[in-house]
């Protein structure tokens, strides 16, 4: 079939109409792909920079953080050290994807099978985001959070608020229930809601709070001799428990605390899946472009400089840091390979899997892409020859010693333990201090107490910031707060205590 | 399944910029301390141009603190690219501040970590507006320098009466559109009627032979083309414009306060005039300038040099000529006064800026008296008198001189020892208003 080839640097919205109907063919047909409704707009650079500073979001409310970022992404901007990402696509129901004006067509296409379908097809599918997101109310929260938010500024005074939100940005990596799903609620009933939760929490704390025999929020009983133990287990979201249980916090402050759980909940899979996201979102627009080429809807000089541009991207540094695009794009580059034509090597490796030589490479990636987060990628389906076409290597950095020594390289000893180091690199849990509320004094001091649990490698809090944040966690709770660092791994350091910390 | 394109362009969005003051908020006692060391520190010709408003403020106060290990701890291991030489158990020295670092996380990422300063550009605005916050300087000065009023003309709507350069068409035609709608509109409709009676009763005709209500019908038929011609007529009567249609463009005459500044800068160079008291001098009409450009609207500055003789020069020589003799003090006022008639005090809200060290040359002082009464103190706002001070036991030569006019509201005396001495001074001069 002939097909209609568009050209030229500038960009028209036939013509992007056009272009976009060829990609929704593609990706639907040939790659499988499932997406939300897209929606496109069309900003200015200016708006680009202004989108960065509200942490991307389209709606969000104000913080002087974001005031700092943005001052200086402009300056980086205006003095030519930062480009701006072409794109902005953010994870929501109908899906909303920034074009800026200045893209040529090119660039809007690229764009368009980038974000408005990679992107929006792993926002849409992949495990971690339909677990903790939720898309299609996010942005009438955030509208709902940000009205909240300038209320309290109006009735109680900015300074308060900002306090508030600075403790709770604070903790936003201790603000996840990781085990629960969010709901999903219309603007109305969040209102309602927080009006209901204002009665329920604040019965609550009056009955933890008071000294009259009874029982605590999880059942143990109070009032008895013994010395009740609350909480009565560790609770890793520290945030809601300050919100649920600080003494005499303020209802507005509460639901502050509240809102940005749910922020950091929805933030959550995101920092596990870049490799994988951003892989398969170039996977996704490279394979549509070039199909666009073959089938004559895009000529050479679109793909000339398209391949410009995409070298770009996946461009990783000798000795440097890994590109997450770079990475994530030739995993899934391997993917296919290996389902289409595996060498001898690779099926050893990948021994006893079906998909391998199967052929089916789109249900493969898609699978990749759905069940799969970055540490459990890397796991699965990084392969040798990868390792060797990046030359990797691995080095140990001892506290102390001013050389690095290179542990493993890219030979048959070494794939699979540098396959288990990147991973490790990608693990969550290792990249985030590990600590949890485990106990509140109710009868005298009303102190609340954290435990930090020293990971395997024995790194204890850097003490500045550490400092720093409690003294956050302090105004949110009202008393004093404890921070005791326990070693229960055999790293060398000894069991037990290591170090305490306490507000000022 | 089709998408939703929509162009946001036009909108004006605050987001950053809302942002951005909430953090300039909160960083604003930094800021103007910062800015003081900026100014104290600076090349006097690049804040006069206005020309570096970088500003770099220590990370801490921009601090958003988290609970995060201590990375120079323990022992990691991560994987790097590009292996093209090493082997198992080479040893490889540490590259300085950890660049070599591989195997980025997508963990949380630490804001400013490895920053140690935080830069960015205030407005030409905010630049001034903190800097000249706690001078409190505009509100003061605006009342007591005296306003001069100028009429300007603005728009203000139409007339049915004018002249003809400012006919407004479209408003006219509008106008015109609206007449005829009115006059048509009856008639319009009439004649639609009458058509279509016409029309059926020529339709009835062809059916009828000839009997009486033929006849009827027939005369009916001949009337109402009468009547159709005359409407017909009578619309095409109708003007397409006409005078009571035109409508001319309005102005009224507007009282606007205008705020004209000129200043005389008068530096004296003589060779008593060392290095330092150069700067203090410097520094000082740096102030003066910046102060008066953000009251306003437009200043114009003369700048004076003098040593045994006076000479006009620009801003370059101004600051940076380097020629040098005795002092005769005379010789610049003789010459500020020229400068000074060009500026009508009608029109002007004129200032003198003199720093001196004070010395004269014998009896020049009678006749600098002489020109300060009759020809400059009736024409300006303020005359500002600057010592830069060696001795405070000595009295310069000027002094007395200028004492005398002391408490007359137009002469002020300022005395500048070092460059602290610079905003008290100034400070001094616009207090108390």
């Amino acid at each position: 079939m002939e097909h209609k080839q568009i050209a030229g640097a500038e960009w028209t919205l036939d013509n992007v109409s056009y272009v976009y109907d060829q990609i929704e063919t593609i990706a639907t047909e040939e790659l499988k792909l499932d997406v939300y409704h897209n929606q496109i707009e069309v900003i200015t650079s200016e708006q680009m920079i202004d989108a960065y500073s509200s942490i991307g979001m389209p709606v969000m409310y104000k913080h002087w953080s974001y005031g700092k970022q943005y001052v200086r992404d402009l300056h980086n901007y205006q003095t030519g050290k930062m480009g701006l990402a072409y794109e902005i696509v953010i994870n929501s129901n109908p899906c909303i994807a920034y074009l800026m004006e200045d893209n040529t067509m090119m660039m809007q296409s690229l764009v368009i099978a980038h974000a408005c379908f990679g992107h929006n097809a792993f926002f849409k599918n992949n495990y971690l985001f339909r677990r903790w997101t939720d898309a299609d109310n996010h942005i009438d929260f955030l509208m709902y959070a940000k009205n909240f938010v300038q209320e309290c500024e109006d009735k109680y005074g900015e300074e308060e608020v900002m306090l508030t939100l600075d403790a709770c940005h604070a903790l936003q990596n201790m603000a996840v229930d990781r085990y629960k799903r969010p709901e999903a609620l219309t603007a109305e009933e969040l209102e309602q809601r927080r009006v209901r939760r204002e009665k329920e929490v604040q019965t609550q704390v009056n009955e933890l709070w008071s000294t009259i025999p009874g029982r605590t929020a999880d059942g143990a009983v109070k009032g008895s001799d013994e010395r009740v133990k609350f909480p009565s287990e560790p609770q890793e979201n520290i945030l809601r428990f300050i919100a649920e249980n600080s003494p005499f916090a303020q209802d507005w402050q509460r639901e502050l605390m509240m809102i940005n759980c749910k922020i950091a909940q929805y933030f959550y899979p995101q920092k596990q899946t870049q490799v994988s996201n951003e892989g398969f979102a170039t996977f996704t627009h490279y394979t549509i472009m070039r199909r666009l080429y073959e089938k004559g809807i895009i000529g050479q000089d679109f793909w000339l400089e398209f391949l410009e541009s995409h070298t770009g991207v996946i461009n990783q540094p000798t000795y440097g840091q890994f590109n997450p695009y770079a990475l994530g794009f030739n995993i899934y580059k391997e993917i296919k390979r290996v389902s289409v034509e595996p060498t001898e090597e690779d099926r050893e490796w990948f021994a006893g899997q079906d998909w391998v030589g199967r052929g089916d490479w789109v249900d493969q990636i898609n699978n990749a892409m759905r069940n799969y987060r970055d540490e459990s990628f890397i796991r699965q389906f990084l392969t040798p020859k990868l390792i060797r076409d990046f030359g990797m290597f691995s080095l140990l950095d001892e506290e102390g010693s001013d050389e690095l020594l290179v542990t493993e390289i890219q030979d048959k000893e070494g794939y699979e333990n540098i396959r288990e180091i990147l991973a490790d690199r990608y693990t969550l849990a290792n990249l985030e201090p590990n600590i949890q509320v485990v106990d509140v004094d109710l009868y005298d001091t009303r102190t609340l107490t954290l435990r930090h649990f020293i990971n395997s490698k024995g790194q204890t809090l850097d003490q500045g910031s550490a400092r720093s944040t409690l003294n956050y966690v302090k105004y949110l709770w009202g008393f004093q707060v404890m921070l005791e660092e326990v070693n229960v791994f055999n790293n060398g350091m000894g069991e037990g205590v290591h170090r305490v910390m306490g507000s000022d | 399944m089709s998408f939703t394109i929509i162009d946001r362009r036009k909108s004006f969005d605050t987001k950053g910029q809302a942002n951005r003051s909430k953090f300039l908020k909160r960083i604003n006692n930094t800021l103007k301390k910062h800015i003081k060391e900026a100014i104290a520190n600076a090349k006097v010709s690049d804040i006069v141009n206005n020309a570096n408003r970088s500003v770099k403020i220590p990370i801490r106060d921009t601090e958003e603190p988290a609970f995060h290990v201590d990375q120079s701890e323990g022992a990691k291991q991560f994987v790097v690219t590009g292996n093209d030489q090493f082997d198992r158990g080479d040893r490889i020295p540490k590259p300085p501040s950890g660049g070599g670092q591989g195997g980025s996380g997508s963990g949380a990422s630490q804001d400013g970590e490895g920053e140690s300063e935080f830069s960015f550009v205030l407005s030409k605005e905010e630049f001034m507006d903190l800097f000249f916050d706690d001078l409190q300087l505009p509100n003061l000065t605006r009342k007591e320098l005296a306003k001069v009023e100028e009429e300007t003309f603005k728009r203000s709507g139409f007339t049915p009466v004018g002249a003809p350069s400012r006919l407004d068409m479209l408003q006219s035609m509008r106008q015109s559109a609206g007449r005829r709608f009115a006059l048509r509109g009856p008639k319009r409709k009439k004649l639609k009627a009458l058509q279509q009676e016409l029309a059926d009763l020529k339709a009835k005709l062809l059916f009828e032979a000839d009997t009486d209500e033929a006849t009827i019908m027939a005369k009916r038929i001949d009337e109402i083309e009468k009547e159709i011609i005359v409407l017909k007529r009578k619309l095409r009567a109708i003007p397409f414009i006409d005078d009571t249609d035109l409508r001319f463009r309005n102005y009224t005459k507007n009282k606007q306060p205008i705020f004209n500044a000129a200043m005389v800068c008068v530096m004296d160079v003589s060779g008593s005039m060392d290095e330092h008291k150069q700067d203090l001098a410097k520094r000082f009409f740096m102030l003066l300038y910046l102060f008066l450009y953000k009251s306003y609207d437009s200043i114009e500055i003369r700048f004076v040099r003098y040593h045994s003789t006076a000479s006009e020069v620009d801003e370059e020589e101004f600051f940076y000529a380097r020629d040098t003799g005795g002092t005769v003090t005379s010789t610049a006022l003789d010459l500020a006064a020229d400068i000074i008639r060009e500026y009508p005090r009608d029109k002007w809200n004129v200032y003198v800026a003199h720093i001196t060290d004070g010395d004269n040359w014998g009896e020049d002082n009678a006749v600098c008296k002489e020109i300060l009464d009759a020809r400059i103190l009736p024409n300006v706002q303020r005359y500002f008198y600057v010592e830069t001070v060696t001795y405070d036991e000595w009295p310069s030569d000027l002094i007395p001189l200028f004492t005398e006019y002391e408490g007359s509201g137009i002469v002020d005396i300022g005395k500048v020892k070092s460059i602290t001495d610079i905003y008290p001074t100034f400070r001094g001069f616009f207090e108390g208003a």
